[in-house]
């Protein structure tokens, strides 16, 4: 007898596809080009951006391929299974701290941003609140339906980008371009280090692998989904660089919504397109927001087996509002976010290449 | 599903309670079994049912035999011909000619097998009895039998089988489903001639005993639905289902949502292809309105009408009504956030004719955007209560004076008229009733969101409503499907409507068992 | 579970409708649409106090009247100004001025006046506010008055009926002459601020009732304050030489004949032979494309001797105009308006790098390098007829 497949609580590899670019873009697209081109000359940024997308993308196949290995098992039971179970509740606890602190990053500046380009006298504290709110309406639901709402999403977020560039390529000038491959070794090395945290997000894979009905294929959806976020960014990237030129660029908070706020609709139904741009880009930093806080509640669940998750969400999103509003001011946020992002990426890596080489000493062989 | 399960559970209560109801029963002078005596037992169905006016018995004794004998019957739930043709006469005439058996067990059987010739079945309780008369049958005693014959006269007035009036297509069949479940199997099967093709019948309604007959195609359907559908059926309980809507209230999954998750429809052709689709339909005795399940999102946006003509105007349709689906629900809203919080987003020379209009109007964009929207709601709720010809006058004095005579005396601006009127107008070309209502709703939610927050306001509430429709399901089905869960195969009949020919196969979200289907099944709703 | 996710909705929209007060909703009718500023030296200007003024043009919507109600005699705009010493505190003062706060998103036009722009860091710091702000659009376009800025918001334009409209619209449409410099955005002086380079912007007068856009302001790159101006002819010269021509017209003689050469776009070459910086090999080669627009006399022009004729006479001419305005960026205002640093820059940049200080200022670099203008012409057309006149007997 047939099931009823898709109304199990699992994914298609087609969802996890899409829900690792989701996660990938963010806030970060907002203002990755400024910092790029500060540390680069002319476009020479698309060096960094493409080998820190290769270098993320090999890290992605990497963490797929050891997840994927262990099918129908939650992080916590593999990893215990390789190394010892107090050391994978250690590892699960920390990725569980280091997701609610991406939730709370993107929370916080998406309450800075919407304060800067729509509102004028709303506080910060009730936009973050009110942001803080849905988000958690989301993570209440099922965990599928969080995947499946990247499905209903990315298509538009992804159709407002390539938007924004197409009605830009007017204003490309490809003067702006030149010279090539002028930055010295530093600079590439500087921008690759900001590229890398653009990608951070392979690591939600250590824990939806388990939700997807057929494993095996994850390496490879997950590879391909990896890819989009590298292409968005090199494309926004150069038409940013094309339009404003270097030193424009690297003086901009957010270069992308200004490249959005020059953008003409033939027609003129209405003007002033960045508003649109980042009102539809608030369900890309949703998206990533919902995950983080998920898999925050998934790490935890797994750790406090029998607590309900709701209660579990409950308790930790009063925290996460907290510490969402606690750095002082711009540049506050902007160093955590640094912060932050060293740490995703330097513990992501750090437990895969753990996993990796106890998993091969101990010989641990995957099931199935 | 625990709200199911709740009711199975509830229903167990009852089932408990009525068996009190029947020790009552036995409790007052009447019995609930059927005696050998046919005067004992036609004292105890009067008994039972209070003794009616309309309650017809007519004692006669076989001819040319001593053998006492009843029927009895409810003066215009039945077809007096029939009685008459069938059962007076043929009694009367048939027994003459034949060799009867003397034995009156041999008797009976004759009777039931050889002289009557409308469709029978027995009795054995007062209950099925009362149930009988009560649908229309007759009943036939013999004296001396403790069984009775129940006889199917079911015949009364009903409406002829005309176009339904909401929903109207302009190339298409003209036939709509009436109040008398028969006709309307009978309509199904006109369109289905499949062996396959499933009627199950339900009873509900616990006083008034409706029919409901589920069908769907073997082969095709995927079997959970018709057993999950089969069990929320059974935990229905309640007196009357006067409505499809009560049914459907009961088997739906979340109460809360504003979205209908079944499919209401009077047209047999909607039916017949949502069930070669692998659907299911529920009929209900005494309703023309049909519900299909399961149902997504998508569905709310189609017509047959959209398979009737060609793929280009199909797909042009579709388009169009998604377009009308979202003007109805963010149009006054988008207003509203780019009047108060955006202005900066309208074109400068509109930016400047709209502050223009605004000019004297007293009242803030969203409470002038409220006024207005309730007042078209008020406008459509009248016109819908009246008869047509008293309908359209609400229209007129509603839409042209009202509005005329509120732009001048400078309570609205005329922009808000513009922008309710191509709001409600979008909101009619959405092709179900239901839907358009839902939508409707959501455009208040949309309103009070935007006059809170504006454009950032309107995302959260888009989001919100997305998080809602990804948790949503349909007996099991989710209801964003196919957009999420993505079946890009299913794409082929959602917003683009492809070529008939192409669209060979059922959709994937139904798992239906026989995936491929002929051209006809590939009609989506 | 039902009754879960009923505390959920209900807390949720009570916490969404209790704790918001609606901060930033203002009617759009509450707006002051700012439509263009203009930027002049106050009347009690003096080196210690440096008192600005600001007019912005703001649209009375009701003014500008619907097209169904015809016009009633109010005034499509009114011009509010107000003085301070930097522009945060002048709109500060202005907001006392009118009912209706000023409102940035809609402005499309940045008059400087050519006092204020004259004074060193001074239009820096102006256009500080407008990049900054996140109202201003990246699009405001900028120009310099040659007198007060306040005048040219004050003309009574026809057909239009909003000055900063109509001064908006003529620079749009002159785009096609080679007399003006198109028109040159905030985003594009963005740029220039931050390249520390010199650069053009357009400039526009009034004189008697008319407005007069033509010429342009040369700005110094480290003071960012304007040094000198380019005249119409100048301009031309300076278009040519960047190919940054859309259209326009070249008047010449040939025989004593007055012709017009209307260019249909030109494209320049630019060559940099930067082997030795302290004197370096610029050539620039102009090739354009046009058709021949008028003619004063009777020759044929089908004889291709005639035509060949006149294109080398069009040519001396853009050699001429294009030399007389090197000559003046070179000895005058020792500043490269042509923009081949950028050429430098793209094309040899690890040359631009070590004379990258020495280019405009110092050894001054541009001035010394040598440059040589060539062009080629081609006549696409001549119109419709060979000759309006006939031949004369001879």
């Amino acid at each position: 007898m047939k099931r009823f497949k898709h109304a199990d609580e699992l994914i298609s590899e087609r969802e996890i596809m899409i829900a690792i670019p989701s996660f990938v873009i963010g806030v970060g697209v907002l203002t990755f080009s400024k910092d790029m081109a500060a540390v680069t000359i002319a476009a020479d940024g698309w060096i960094p951006i493409l080998i820190g997308g290769i270098i993320a993308i090999m890290i992605t196949w990497i963490v797929a391929k050891l997840a994927s290995s262990f099918p129908n098992q939650t992080f916590l039971s593999y990893a215990s299974c390789i190394v010892t179970k107090p050391v994978a509740l250690v590892l699960t606890f920390l990725f569980a701290v280091i997701a609610s602190q991406l939730a709370v990053l993107q929370i916080r500046e998406i309450a800075d941003i919407s304060k800067q380009y729509i509102f004028d006298r709303t506080p910060v504290e009730v936009i973050a609140l009110t942001f803080l709110l849905v988000v958690v309406y989301a993570v209440a639901g099922s965990r599928v339906g969080l995947l499946r709402l990247n499905m209903m999403f990315f298509p538009i977020i992804l159709v407002i980008s390539l938007l924004v560039i197409v009605f830009s390529l007017n204003r490309f000038e490809w003067n702006h371009l030149f010279p090539m491959l002028e930055t010295d070794f530093t600079g590439y090395m500087k921008g690759l280090r900001s590229a890398i945290f653009s990608y951070v997000g392979f690591g939600i894979l250590w824990f939806y692998t388990v939700l997807v009905k057929k494993p095996k294929k994850v390496p490879k959806k997950a590879v391909i989904g990896m890819c989009i976020p590298v292409g968005l960014y090199l494309f926004i990237y150069v038409s940013i660089i094309g339009v404003f030129g270097n030193a424009v660029t690297s003086n901009l908070l957010f270069p992308t919504i200004e490249l959005a706020k020059g953008v003409e609709i033939p027609g003129e139904i209405f003007e002033r397109f960045e508003s649109v741009f980042f009102t539809i880009w608030i369900m890309a930093i949703f998206n990533t927001t919902a995950m983080a806080l998920d898999i925050c509640v998934f790490a935890l669940n797994s750790i406090f087996k029998n607590v309900q998750k709701y209660k579990i969400l409950f308790v930790l999103s009063p925290l996460v509002y907290a510490n969402a509003m606690y750095p002082q001011d711009l540049i506050e946020v902007y160093t955590y976010g640094t912060i932050v992002g060293y740490i995703t990426f330097g513990y992501t890596v750090f437990v895969a290449l753990l996993l990796l080489v106890v998993g091969k000493l101990r010989g641990v062989k995957p099931i199935g | 599903m625990s709200v199911v399960a709740r009711r199975v559970k509830r229903k167990q209560n009852v089932i408990q309670n009525s068996n009190k109801q029947e020790e009552n029963k036995q409790k007052e002078n009447f019995s609930i079994t059927i005696y050998k005596e046919l005067d004992k037992n036609i004292t105890n169905l009067k008994k039972m049912l209070g003794e009616p006016i309309d309650l017809v018995v007519r004692p006669f004794t076989v001819r040319g035999t001593e053998h006492k004998c009843a029927i009895a019957y409810i003066d215009g739930l039945v077809n007096d011909d029939l009685i008459h043709s069938h059962i007076m006469k043929n009694v009367q005439l048939e027994t003459e000619r034949k060799q009867l058996p003397d034995e009156k067990v041999k008797l009976f059987e004759v009777i039931n097998n050889e002289i009557i010739s409308a469709s029978t079945e027995k009795g054995y309780t007062l209950d099925d009895l009362s149930n009988a008369l009560l649908n229309g049958d007759t009943i036939f005693y013999l004296d001396g039998i403790d069984k009775v014959l129940l006889i199917d006269t079911r015949g009364w007035e009903s409406r002829a089988i005309e176009e339904p009036d909401s929903e109207t297509v302009i190339r298409g069949p003209r036939e709509g489903f009436v109040e008398n479940i028969q006709t309307n199997l009978v309509l199904l099967r006109r369109h289905i001639r499949d062996p396959n093709l499933r009627l199950k019948k339900h009873y509900i309604g616990r006083r008034s005993k409706k029919t409901i007959a589920v069908t769907y195609v073997d082969g095709i359907i995927n079997p959970d639905i018709v057993k999950e559908v089969d069990r929320r059926l059974r935990a229905i309980d309640m007196d009357d289902a006067p409505g499809v809507g009560y049914i459907e209230q009961w088997i739906e999954d979340s109460f809360l949502s504003p979205f209908p998750q079944l499919i209401n429809t009077e047209r047999p052709d909607k039916v017949s292809a949502a069930l070669l689709q692998g659907k299911l339909a529920i009929f209900l005795d005494g309703t023309p309105l049909v519900l299909v399940l399961p149902a997504t999102f998508g569905n709310a946006l189609q017509s047959p009408e959209d398979y009737y003509e060609r793929w280009t105007i199909g797909t042009l349709i579709r388009g169009l009504r998604y377009l009308a689906a979202f003007i109805s629900v963010f149009l006054p809203a988008l207003y509203v956030a780019l009047v108060s919080y955006h202005p900066g987003m309208i074109p400068q020379k509109l930016a400047f004719s709209i502050a223009a209009t605004r000019e004297g109007v007293p009242f803030p964009p969203f409470i002038e955007a409220l006024l207005m929207t309730i007042t078209m709601e008020l406008l459509r709720e009248a016109g819908a209560r009246l008869p047509t010809t008293i309908g359209q006058t609400i229209g007129i004095v509603g839409g042209l004076v009202i509005g005329e005579a509120a732009v001048q005396a400078g309570i609205v601006s005329p922009i808000m008229v513009i922008v309710v009127a191509l709001n409600a107008i979008a909101s009619f070309a959405i092709p179900s009733y239901s839907v358009a209502i839902s939508f409707r709703i959501l455009l208040f939610g949309f309103l009070i969101a935007s006059a809170v927050f504006g454009l950032f306001g309107i995302i959260l509430a888009y989001i919100m409503i997305n998080i809602h429709l990804v948790n949503l399901k349909s007996i099991g089905v989710p209801y964003s499907t196919p957009f999420a869960p993505t079946f890009l195969r299913d794409w082929n009949d959602l917003i683009f409507r492809s070529p008939i020919p192409l669209i060979s196969r059922r959709p994937k979200y139904l798992q239906a068992e026989d995936e491929k289907s002929g051209n006809t099944g590939g009609k989506n709703l | 579970m039902v009754k879960q996710k009923l505390i959920q909705i209900t807390t949720y929209f009570l916490m969404v409708i209790l704790l918001t007060g609606c901060w930033d909703q203002i009617s759009i009718e509450e707006h002051g649409f700012v439509v263009g500023s203009a930027i002049d030296k106050a009347n009690d200007y003096s080196d210690e106090n440096m008192n600005l003024s600001l007019t912005n043009q703001i649209v009375s919507p009701a003014g500008l009247g619907t097209p169904a109600g015809g016009g009633n005699n109010k005034s499509p705009f009114v011009n509010v100004t107000a003085t301070g010493t930097s522009i945060f505190t002048i709109n500060r003062n202005m907001v006392q001025e009118i009912s209706r706060a000023p409102f940035y998103e809609h402005v499309r036009l940045l008059i400087v006046s050519e006092e204020v722009a004259r004074e060193p860091e001074i239009f820096a710091s102006i256009l500080d506010i407008f990049i900054r702000d996140q109202e201003m659009r990246r699009g405001i376009k900028i120009m310099i008055a040659k007198n007060k800025a306040k005048e040219l918001l004050e003309i009574k334009p026809e057909p239009e009926q909003l000055p900063v409209r109509y001064l908006d619209m003529i620079s749009d449409n002159n785009y096609k002459s080679i007399d003006m410099i198109d028109p040159v955005t905030l985003g594009n002086v963005h740029d220039f601020l931050l390249n520390n380079k010199s650069y053009v912007l357009p400039k526009i007068s009034l004189s008697e009732n008319e407005v007069d856009y033509k010429g342009a302001a040369v700005f110094h790159g480290l003071n960012d304050n304007m040094v000198a101006e380019l005249t119409a002819q100048e301009t031309k010269g300076m278009n040519l030489v960047k190919g940054d021509v859309n259209g326009g017209v070249i008047k010449f003689k040939v025989e004593d004949h007055v012709m017009t050469f209307e260019l249909e776009g030109a494209k320049s070459k630019i060559k940099i032979d930067p082997k030795d910086p302290k004197n370096m090999d610029i050539s620039v080669n102009v090739e354009v494309e046009g058709r021949l627009a008028e003619m004063y006399g009777s020759k044929t022009l089908l004889d291709p001797s005639y035509l060949s004729k006149i294109e080398e006479k069009v040519a001396k001419k853009i050699e001429k105009l294009a030399n007389q305005t090197i000559d003046k960026a070179q000895k005058e205002m020792k500043l490269d308006i042509f923009d081949f640093d950028k050429i430098l820059k793209q094309k040899h940049y690890s040359i631009w790098k070590r004379i990258k200080k020495d280019w405009e200022d110092g050894e001054n670099y541009f001035a010394n390098s040598r440059i040589d203008v060539s062009a080629d012409v081609q006549i696409r057309e001549t119109g419709a007829t060979n000759r309006a006149k006939g031949k004369r007997h001879e």
